[in-house]
């Protein structure tokens, strides 16, 4: 039964209801959206995005030289690859939450 | 008295049980014993709670199913449907850090020596279990798309030369997630545990004093009470964004290019 032919004489009513209720919800997850990441949380976890980066190309790099003896090539390169890597994981991050809050219903920013 | 306001001892690993094979030391810890409770009250709990089976749950029984519902809804936004069939590896690792992280607040617990212990707050632990996340994503990558998993290293709409430059920084941002994935727990699990300590510690320092410093020593417990509360909420926030990644890098196993 769908719901125009509903014998209900008070479906006027109920859709009145649930359209409310529709944009209410609407209004809490938009709002929800927003705080969704505190600063502190948002800031902590780009740092850490880009130490990572910079972390790994460094050990990456000084492995090299280890092995190979080209030392310091090996960790000069590594560490400038390194970051360059901490700004793409960052860069990355800030894509997938700016996404994450588009799927939300906020629109495109 | 120093070692009652130390606020790195908690993190010390106790030998419980010595065992040396081949001459590894692979003495059970208390570290292991902590994470054997877990895994214990993880699997009993949830099976104690799931007994009835019930159509109408009860209690506990809705409890397991809220758990249930919300890792499923996290594999589902983040890695799509058919990130479902890593439903059980991301549950598991899921409860099993969330247990630890709880198990970790409390301050005295019937183990060896009486005080509490996380586990998830040695970068050991939380790095294994990051490096095991990612020889899953590369392994499952691998076996589905066979070498094409590795075209995430090359990524499109790129001037084949740049790709000296460009390939060793993708490799590199690759291998930083397991590095971002631990630390990121660890130094969480960490930094909290010491903040507590070290204001539980004032507590004590200031009681010592005389009748004043007791009166000031409210205002360190006030803070132990809060962050305390705090320390909860990053207890679960942790595990859940442990998860949540675990889930964003398999879909990258499911879906390569997809960037």
């Amino acid at each position: 039964m769908s719901r125009q032919d509903d014998p209900n004489p008070h479906h006027a009513d109920r859709d009145d209801f649930e359209r409310r209720l529709d944009a209410k919800l609407e209004e809490r997850r938009a709002r929800e959206a927003k705080q969704q990441a505190s600063g502190w949380s948002q800031g902590l976890r780009y740092g850490s995005e880009f130490l990572g980066g910079v972390i790994t190309g460094t050990v990456l790099g000084f492995f090299v030289d280890w092995l190979s003896g080209w030392s310091p090539w090996g960790l000069m390169a590594g560490v400038i690859l390194g970051f360059a890597a901490g700004t793409l994981n960052m860069v990355r991050a800030v894509n997938e939450m700016n996404r994450n809050s588009d799927a939300s219903g906020d629109g495109p920013v | 008295m120093a070692d009652a306001t130390n606020p790195i001892k908690q993190f010390e690993i106790h030998p419980i049980a010595d065992l040396t094979i081949g001459g590894l030391n692979l003495s059970f810890t208390n570290s292991s014993y902590f994470m054997v409770v877990s895994v214990i009250l993880v699997s009993g709990l949830l099976s104690l709670a799931m007994t009835k089976r019930a159509l109408v749950p009860g209690r506990s029984q809705s409890v397991a199913e809220m758990l249930y519902e919300f890792v499923a809804g996290m594999i589902r936004s983040t890695a799509g449907d058919d990130g479902l069939k890593f439903f059980p590896f991301v549950f598991t690792l899921f409860a099993f850090i969330l247990m630890g992280n709880m198990l970790g607040m409390m301050p005295y617990f019937p183990a060896p020596e009486f005080h509490g212990f996380t586990f998830t707050s040695h970068i050991i632990v939380t790095f294994a279990l990051a490096v095991l996340v990612m020889l899953v994503v590369v392994g499952y990558g691998v076996m589905k798309n066979g070498l094409k998993f590795f075209s995430i290293f090359f990524p499109s709409g790129v001037p084949p030369v740049l790709y000296i430059l460009v390939t060793p920084i993708e490799i590199i941002s690759f291998l930083s997630r397991p590095v971002t994935l631990g630390g990121r727990l660890f130094a969480n699990m960490l930094a909290g545990h010491i903040l507590l300590k070290v204001f539980a510690g004032f507590i004590v320092m200031l009681g010592s004093v005389g009748a004043l410093g007791v009166l000031g020593a409210v205002a360190p417990l006030v803070m132990v009470v809060a962050l305390t509360a705090l320390e909860f909420l990053v207890a679960f926030l942790q595990a859940y964004v442990f998860a949540v990644l675990t889930c964003i890098y398999l879909s990258d196993a499911l879906h390569p290019g997809h960037h």
